[in-house]
């Protein structure tokens, strides 16, 4: 789909604009954002707001995300291991402190 | 204040224009008051400021923001409210901030077209090694000039890809800066939204600090039996309450003489 962010007022009232009259193409709304069906209608309305306000309107094309075939196994299974630690305030960082698990700034550097 | 057309001149705080022949454009007057350009229209009068821009021209069938009307009624008498100080603080760090333009479509285009290319060219190798290898197969013919062409080909090749990381880098860069300046939009955007929260608490306060003026005002317009929520009703108390000095154009028929309207309203007027 196609991820349509504004940075201005008149940019933000043009999308809900865009979003009033063409229900068809938006996907789903934030307030200031929204998600545009990736078809050709979808990328016009999305251009045509960047034409109206170009240095205030951003879009990105956005990728399904399967966990499965993007995110290495050991996030995953730190991912669960974390989610039954013992004590609900322990951070993560202390909590993979001497185990298998990533730790968060060699999560941080690996790119999916 | 004075209206001059076409060697015309009609003077005074109350000026009767309904008669005159042509007719008088109630828009046209507005317009040169606030200093618009019309041909053969003068108007001199005081500064229309921002109440008239609200009620500066009276008609029926007109339309009118009232809260926001009478909250610069409310100014023009020289009052403020408690969230102005906080408001103008807002303005001033909005209008430090600057947002200068970031153009990442010349990067996207720059890689788009280098794609292209670089998908051309390898096109063509491949064909080029297609040529050569068949000639191969083909002892006696004459496979050198092939050779040439596949070699350049090969050498424009890694120079387009070289290009290509150039373009992607270059990219790359464009929208680091961008995402700067987002951040940059997302703050304005904060304040300009908590400005505009101010300015809504502010004219809630006016507002509520004249209600009880306004509405014995609404109930004393002439001709308002009936019709307490006209807009030109609304328009006529939103005059009395405030201060203006330059002109009203009168275009309903509420007053009996332009002098009445003068007196009620407490404000110049021009009737048509």
């Amino acid at each position: 789909m196609l991820l349509i962010i504004t940075y201005t007022r008149s940019a933000r009232s043009s999308l809900r604009n865009v979003r009033r009259s063409h229900e068809d193409v938006v996907v789903r709304w934030f307030g200031r954002s929204a998600l545009f069906e990736a078809t050709e209608l979808g990328a016009f309305h999305g251009l045509r707001l960047r034409e109206k306000h170009p240095e205030a309107v951003q879009i990105e094309r956005t990728r399904p995300f399967n966990e499965f075939m993007a995110v290495p196994q050991r996030v995953r299974d730190a991912v669960r291991a974390y989610s039954e630690r013992e004590h609900a305030n322990t951070p993560y960082s202390a909590f993979a402190a001497g185990t298998d698990h990533p730790d968060v700034a060699s999560m941080a550097r690996r790119e999916l | 204040m004075r209206i001059e057309r076409d060697g015309s001149v009609w003077r005074g705080r109350a000026i009767n224009l309904s008669g005159v022949v042509p007719r008088f454009d109630g828009a046209r007057i507005v317009h040169a008051m606030a200093g618009g350009k019309e041909s053969g229209l003068r108007v001199a009068c005081g500064d229309p400021g921002d109440l008239h821009e609200h009620v500066g021209r009276i008609a029926s069938g007109m339309t009118l923001r009232r809260h926001t009307a009478l909250a610069a009624a409310a100014r023009s008498r020289g009052w403020s409210a408690p969230q102005d100080e906080e408001h103008d603080r807002i303005q001033d760090r909005i209008g430090e901030l600057s947002v200068s333009g970031v153009d990442t479509a010349t990067a996207r285009k720059r890689l788009a077209e280098t794609a292209d290319e670089l998908d051309r060219q390898r096109e063509r190798v491949a064909r080029l090694q297609g040529q050569v290898k068949a000639l191969r197969d083909r002892p006696g013919q004459q496979a050198g000039e092939a050779y040439g062409a596949l070699e350049r080909a090969m050498r424009e090749l890694s120079e387009l890809a070289t290009e290509r990381a150039a373009a992607e880098q270059a990219l790359e860069r464009a929208r680091d800066r961008q995402r700067q300046l987002h951040d940059r939009h997302d703050e304005r955007l904060a304040l300009e939204d908590r400005a505009a929260n101010l300015a809504r608490a502010a004219r809630r306060h006016l507002c509520d600090r004249l209600r009880n003026e306004f509405e014995r005002a609404v109930e004393s317009v002439p001709g308002a039996l009936g019709l307490p929520d006209d807009p030109v009703t609304v328009a006529l108390a939103v005059v009395r309450l405030g201060e203006l000095s330059a002109p009203v154009v009168l275009e309903c028929d509420r007053f009996d003489t332009v002098r009445a309207a003068t007196d009620w309203l407490n404000a110049p007027v021009i009737s048509l």
